[in-house]
Formats: C-alpha cells, structure tokens, sequence
C-alpha cells in the first residue's frame, strides 16, 4: 500500500489548499473545528444513532439511491433510507439479497446518482464480487459494513471489529480500496460525507467501518446547514463525446464519468479494458489499468483527503496504543488514566484504515517503546502495525518495537481498565 | 412518428465501429438475436421518441436513451457491441444491476441480453424478483440450453438425456420451463422466439422483442438458439444449420400449440406471445407515487432547525465527572427506548451524553440492557463496569449485573420481579409491577413499566428534573400513548416520593 505504484509520480500535484471557509472534512472532528474557528458559525443540533447518522449524512451528501437488505445490525440504514430517500427526490429498493444490494447500487451510480448499500458481515462477504466489480470499474460507491462478530452468524447484535481484513482483502485480485472506521455519532455523519466525496473525486467505491457499538449507539451532535455540507462531485466529462475516453488517462489518474443518457456513450466491463472501456488482451493496457487504479488514491493529493489518523497525547508516548472505532474510545479513557499515573502513553487512532498512514504513524511507532493493538478481533489490523513497525525500525536502523495484541472476541468491548492493564504492565 | 419502413438489411448499423468483428463462432444464433434487438430498439424507440432512425441524429437519441446490462457468458458480449450505454456486469447479476440502473433513471430504456446459464442459474433468483417488481425492463435470452463461453457445460434448461462436458454420461438433472417460471414469478409480458432457417421466425423474433420493448412493465423474451460448436458437437448437431433445422423441428405458433391436447405438446416449443397482462410498472404505480409523498412530508417533519453556533468552550477537564446508568430487563419491556429517553432528558437538560444498547437477536424476550453515560464534558469509553445506577426490572438482569454496580452507587430492583435481593445494601427496592398494574392499568401487561421505572430512578437520584424527563418522554414515545404515559410518569413520581420519607 505504501509503496507507490510506477505512474503515480506523474500524477502527483499539490494538495489543495485549505477551504478559507466552511468544513474541511480532513480535519479531525471537522464541524467542532470550523466553529471553534468561525468558519461555520450556524449549525443543527440533535441527538441521533449512529446509523441514522451514517443514513442521514449519506442523503446530504447527495446520496439518491440505496440498494440493500435487511441485517442486523445495520437495517437502521435501510430504514432510514426507506423513510426519507424518496421525499428528496431519490429512490431505494430492498432488494432479493445482498449481492443485489450492493449491484442495484452500482447501476444507478452509472445513472449518475450517488449510490450507497449498507450490511454486515456475511452480508458483507456477499457483497465482494461486486466490490471488485467497482474497484476495476472505478464505480463511485459507498459500502456501509457495521461490524459483527464472526464467522459466520457469530453474534448478530453483538459488537466486532473483525472485517478490518476483510474490508481490505475480501475481494479477489489485486485493487485499491479505502476503508474508515468513525468512533462516535458524529464522526459517523462526517465520515460517511467524507467516504462519498472520496468515492466521488477518484471514482472509487469506499467502506465505512463503523462497529456494531457505534452503529447502534446514540450521542447528540452538531451538524452543518444543509447548504454547507461540504459536497464533491464525480469529475465529468467536457469534450466532445467521440473522444470521450471513461477510462482515459488524466493529469489526477482519475477519468471523468457521465452518466448515462447525456450523448457520452461508453462500454463499461469487469473485463480488463482499454481506455474507451472496451475488453483489450494487451498486456500494456492491462498493466496500466491495473497500475492507474491504484496510482490514483497515492498522489500527494489523494492521500491528503484519504488518510486521516488521530494522534492522542501520541507526541511522547513510550507506550503506544493504537486502536480504532469503539475500542479507541476505552483506549482514551486508558491513556488518560496512565497519564494521570504518571505513564507516557498515547493512542494512534486511524480513521481511515485503509490505506494505513505512514506519514503519521513510522514516527511515533520508531520512538515508542511498546506498542499494542487493541482491537475486537484476533490481530487483524496488528498486522499492519507490525508491518509498519518494521518500516519505521528499518529507516530509524533499529531492532522493530514490539507490537502485542490486545484481543477480544467473546462479544464483550474492551473495557479502558483492559487496555490500563496493558500499558501499566 | 410511425417506423418508417425499412427493411432490416439497409437498416443502420448499431455496432460500435471498433466491435465490428464478433466475438462468436461462426454460425451462431447470437448474430440473429442482436440484429432484431437492434431493429427492434431502432422501429419501436423511433416511434416513441418521434425520431427518425434513418437519420444520423434521430439515431443518435435513440442510442443515447437506450442503456444494456448484461452478465457473464457469450449473450452478455454483446453489451460490448452495441453503441448504446452499457453494462457488462457480473455473472448472473445484470438484472440487480439493471434495476437500481432504473430506479435511478426511468428516462432510460434498459435492455438486458443474457444466457439461461447466467440468468436461470446463477442469476435465479433475480429473475423471480424482477418478474415480480415489475421495473420497465426488457430481458432477451438466448437459451442454448448450456454453458457456452467455459465449453458445453449443462444448464438449468439442458434436456435430459443429452451429453455436456459436465454431464458426460447424460444431463440427469430435469430442466424447468422458462416461460412458465417467467410467468408464475409475475411477469407481464412473456414471449418466445426462435433461431431457425427460416426468415420467417427471424422476421417473428424483430415483432416480439419490439412488443416486449413496447410493454410498460417487465418483458421477457426468450430466444431459443443453438451452440453448435459447444453443445451439437457432443449431441450430433455440429453444423449451425443442422442445429437451427432441429430447433426448427420443435417449434410451432403458440396459437396452434393452444390448440393440442397436452399429451401431443410433448417435446414442441411454441413461439409468439405466451403471456401479456397490461399492468402499471413498479414506478407507475399509485402506490409507489402515495410512497413518495408520503415520504416528502416525513423529510419535512424531521427537518432540524438551524441555530446559530458560537465557539464551544475550549475542554479544560480532560476527565470529568460521568455517570452512569443502566436499564435491564427481559426484550420487550422497554429497557432500550428508557435509555433513549434517559439520553434526551440529560440533553435537553444540556449535558453530554452516550446511550448504548445491548440485546439478543430476537425482537422480543431474551436478555436486554441499555446504558446511558452523563457528564458535562467529553466521553470517551460509553459504558462502565462501575455503574451509578442499575435499574433491574426482572431477577436474572438483577443477579447478572449487580457485580457492575460501584460502591457507592444504588440497585433500583423492580420487587414485584426480583424476590432475591441477597441483603446487598445498595437495593432500593419498589413493587414496581404492582404499581403500574394498579396506578396506570396499561391495556398490556407491562406497557409502560418502563417510563414508569424511568422516572422513578431518575427523580429519587435527582439525576434530572422532571420537566425535562417529561419532555423527553412525550417527545418520544410519548406521542402514541400520552395519557398511559402520563400516568406512569406521575406513579413513578409518587413512589419516588415516598421512598424518599423512609
């Protein structure tokens, strides 16, 4: 993931600049940050489940239609979805199961609408053809997965965070993908507005990883005026149609997309293809399609609106937590219980955890002493921790920090006291 | 405008210039079917779009409006052929695709090409729940009665008796009818046609994917084609026209087909139009449209206002003071909806606050909690293992949790329910059961019991005022029921009152 495939040099520009007014959705807790500094200064406020938020935030972002089936515990989407999608204009459809979810979902994106489905873990294996289908096809699209338990049934209403692997590697081939995991209500509106601007801007499906905790529970939050949801759409072509190329190659490494009916008449297959879409069996366009899915989410650019990681009391931390969703809010309380004690400990929090942010995290994991991973799995994403450990120890030329695993999978959360243990330990 | 009348051959060629050369072995039925779906998407959109397909720009609208999803297999290469906008999708999967393609643009026409492999196997169970949506869609399928494109494999629709690469000895497996699945499963418009020698029943298949295309609702089409260097090399049929005179053989008009007693139907295949019932589409239905405006006024009502925002207060204390409560009792008495109120009573009395749920997988009975933390700051972790205030509203929850409760903090236990108390000190005992069955009298057992516990715990703790548990309540689940809720809001003052004096 960190190494950046041949073409993406080219591609590279520099990041935008940052918005003088309104929300910047890179920002960690981004509506807070533009009211503390006067960007924004009207606002909603309410209280709302995590679910609804993600469904809420989804249709302000300009989401038009949903394609989904009921699962616990995520249905709250789809139900929201089914109240509201069709009084803005939108349309939904629960359909025979989950893989027509996630297709019904794709179709109307190529109609030009903005497209999400949501489910959960078996759903979410269900779902992964399709999911390839998207990354080769470049699809914007957002997958909401609110994370059980597993295999299997496991526990339907019990919280997990055991598709981290999942999200990353559940279809086949070799693709791009962009997952995030938000920790509290209103992390869930904000990320859910950011994933459909990433999917939109580099026409990429992207995951939301909320767990079930988050999916399910409730806090107040404060949202923007609909007039300032901070809203990106997907690049559209400008030129005349016959040279319309829907998979052309551009200065960002992102073709544009029309929808269709508007004259821009393109072939779109999950056969490797050539720039006007249509099946190819040279080598050099499969390597290069291949290549530019990827060289598109790592310019400069890409990874500024991609990655996102929280670092908490992390600056001197001896004692390095690393930890995302419900689990890196026990890991605050434990981090501020060992600072009270005395103890130099810190939380890496990655927001977006797929793809991970080295920039953000090698410095901290080449001074940290210790390093563990908590996380409602088995040491799923400790794998990329320790992956990035490595890196951090090779260009610091040291021995790699250790990276333990606090895992639990028995349905229960990781409790702060568990994660207080750990570091005092 | 009427078609103008043209025939077939001098019509326009819809191909994409770079596809001019076919995937498809030579002789193949596929080269037919996408011909008259050519002539009759040309003929039948002509007419309704009042163009011209003779002329560069009428054909133009027409190939603009038309959009073709397909799956997996050689039917579904010919969405790469064809000009218009197109889908090649997953295997099996073109009608999921192409539904929520509609739902979100009925301007467009949408034509699926298919193969019974990819629709009728894998792709079963859409076909069913297309037929029964009813979208405004057409599907054509070419029904070779085999897997072409991974090599002469049997289908759902192979004839038994007959060798495949995957039946080596024998299709064993019996075949179901399309059509009649077609139309058990909903669909409108069924119609059959056929690849033979004869012009004829070329002529017949351009009248029949026309009529589909002109049918408001789900049409299906199916073709019946040959593979004759797949399936007729294994079953004496190798030559495009041998295969096409056997095909020919089998067919006869539905209209005469009708006319014979079941016994002598026996191996025939009609072809015409087998089924038409004139219904609304999905979208055209005074249902869906009652939906829509239902759910505008839905949209409305839960529009939040804007206010205006200054600069929150910069957090000093990193740790402040929480507390927090938990509600347990048995699925269906409403601990959950008591923790999203005890949620929006702590908000509106403008504190922070974390509500969490726990419950089994069935809607009703099995264990359930909810959890609601209250601070003046931020908060981190939503639950607690050393919790303030347990109201347990049955024994197992009481037994289960008690280990939860802090020290310092107070068991609320519904005494009608829990008989066990074990002499632990921080019990508060209340006949909460009896009470509501005789202050509030709820037309089902327990309804209400958990407003009534609700306000009961939340005033004798003083954790909030009445008014805005109040509010909270008949904001929430209030509204349905306000009198019952009423009365177990003022019985849980009471008690609260009188626990208070002892």
């Amino acid at each position: 993931m960190a190494e950046a495939v041949e073409g993406a040099a080219t591609a590279r520009r520099a990041p935008a600049a940052k918005p003088a007014q309104g929300i910047d959705l890179r920002q960690i807790n981004a509506v807070r940050a533009a009211i503390q500094d006067g960007r924004l200064t009207q606002a909603r406020r309410t209280t709302l489940g995590g679910n609804d938020a993600i469904a809420q935030a989804a249709l302000e972002a300009g989401a038009r239609f949903f394609g989904g089936y009921p699962i616990t515990p995520s249905t709250e989407v789809l139900e929201y979805a089914a109240r509201h999608i069709l009084g803005v204009g939108g349309s939904y459809l629960q359909m025979e199961d989950e893989i027509a979810g996630i297709a019904a979902a794709i179709g109307a994106s190529l109609g030009g609408v903005k497209a999400f489905t949501a489910t959960s873990g078996p759903g979410f294996s269900l779902k992964q053809e399709n999911l390839g289908y998207a990354c080769l096809v470049e699809i914007p699209l957002v997958v909401i997965n609110v994370m059980r338990g597993g295999p299997s049934t496991g526990g339907p209403t019990d919280p997990g965070q055991s598709d981290v692997m999942q999200a990353r590697w559940g279809t086949h081939g070799d693709h791009p993908i962009v997952a995030i995991a938000p920790a509290t209500v209103q992390e869930c509106w904000e990320e859910t507005v950011r994933a459909f601007n990433i999917s939109e801007k580099y026409r990429t499906p992207v995951i939301l990883l909320p767990d079930a905790k988050v999916g399910q529970m409730k806090e107040p939050v404060i949202l923007p005026p609909l007039s300032q949801v901070p809203i990106v759409n997907r690049p559209r072509p400008t030129g005349a149609p016959e040279e319309y190329e829907a998979f052309g190659q551009t200065a960002s490494g992102v073709p544009p997309l029309a929808p269709f009916g508007e004259g821009y008449r393109s072939h779109f297959t999950g056969l490797y293809h050539n720039r006007k879409g249509l099946p190819t069996k040279d080598v050099r366009l499969v390597d290069q399609l291949q290549k530019r899915i990827h060289a598109k989410l790592e310019t400069r650019e890409a990874r500024a609106d991609i990655l996102k990681t929280e670092e908490f009391f992390a600056a001197d931390a001896e004692i390095l937590v690393v930890a995302y969703g419900i689990t890196a809010r026990a890991a605050k309380d434990a981090v501020l219980e060992a600072r009270a004690q005395g103890i130099k400990a810190g939380l890496l929090r990655p927001i977006t955890l797929w793809p991970s942010d080295p920039g953000r995290c090698l410095p901290h994991l080449a001074r940290a002493k210790r390093v563990i991973v908590a996380e409602l799995n088995l040491g799923q994403y400790r794998l990329e921790v320790e992956r990035l450990a490595y890196e951090a120890a090779r260009a610091a030329g040291k021995v790699p920090t250790e990276v333990l695993g606090l895992n639990r999978v028995d349905t229960r959360l990781i409790t702060p006291r568990d994660i207080f243990q750990e570091i005092a330990r | 405008m009427n078609a103008p009348l043209v025939c077939s051959l001098e019509m326009p060629d819809l191909r994409r210039t770079q596809m001019r050369r076919n995937i498809w072995c030579e002789g193949c039925g596929l080269g037919n079917m996408q011909q008259s779906i050519s002539v009759a998407l040309m003929r039948q959109l002509g007419r309704r779009l009042g163009v011209n397909f003779m002329e560069p720009a009428g054909l133009e609208t027409i190939k603009n409006k038309v959009a073709m999803v397909s799956g997996i297999g050689c039917t579904s290469r010919m969405a790469g052929h064809l000009d218009f906008n197109t889908v090649h999708t997953t295997h099996g999967r073109s009608l999921a695709f192409a539904s929520g393609l509609k739902m979100a643009r009925p301007d467009l026409t949408v034509v699926l090409a298919a193969g019974d492999g990819d629709i009728f196997a894998i792709g079963g169970n859409h076909f069913i729940h297309a037929a029964r949506r009813n979208l405004d869609m057409t599907l054509i399928v070419y029904d070779n009665r085999s897997y072409g494109m991974t090599g002469a494999q049997h289908s759902p629709t192979s004839t038994m008796g007959e060798v495949g690469a995957s039946a080596p000895y024998g299709v064993f497996e019996p075949p179901f009818s399309l059509v009649d699945l077609a139309i058990g499963a909903g669909a409108g418009f069924v119609a059959q046609g056929a690849i033979t020698t004869l012009q004829e029943h070329q002529d017949q298949l351009d009248e029949l994917i026309a009529a589909g295309l002109e049918h408001k609702g789900f049409s299906f089409i199916n073709v019946i084609g040959q593979c004759h260097t797949g399936w007729g090399t294994r079953n004496k049929r190798a030559e495009a026209f041998r295969y096409r005179q056997y095909i020919q053989q089998q067919v006869i008009p539905v209209d005469r087909w009708r006319e014979l007693p079941a016994e002598a139907r026996a191996g025939l295949r009609p072809l015409g139009i087998i089924h038409r019932v004139a219904r609304p589409d999905l979208q055209s239905t005074p249902g869906y449209a009652d939906c829509v405006s239902r759910s505008k006024k839905a949209v409305e009502a839960a529009a939040e206002e804007v206010e205006a925002i200054a600069p929150l207060p910069v957090v000093v204390d990193l740790r402040p003071a929480r507390t927090c409560l938990r509600f347990a009792g048995s699925g269906g008495q409403g601990v959950i909806t008591a923790g999203e109120i005890a949620l929006s009573a702590a908000v509106r009395a403008g504190k922070n606050g974390v509500f969490t749920k726990n419950y089994g997988p069935e809607a009703r009975g099995g264990e359930a909690y909810s959890d609601v933390t209250v601070s003046d700051g931020e908060i981190h972790y939503p639950q607690s293992d050393q919790l303030d205030v347990l109201v347990a509203l049955n024994q197992e929850t009481f037994d289960k949790f008690r280990k939860d409760v802090s020290a310092t903090g107070r068991i609320l236990v519904n005494a009608t329910a829990v008989r066990e108390t074990y002499g632990d000190a921080r019990v508060l005992a209340s006949p909460i059961g009896e009470l509501l069955a005789r202050e509030v009298r709820p037309p089902k057992r327990e309804l209400g019991i958990n407003i009534l516990a609700l306000a009961l715990a939340l005033d004798y703790l003083g954790l909030m005022s009445r008014e805005a548990v109040e509010a909270a309540v008949m904001k929430g689940v209030g509204k349905k029921n306000p009198g019952l809720n009423q009365k177990a809001l003022a019985t849980g003052w009471a008690e609260a009152e009188r626990l208070k004096t002892l």
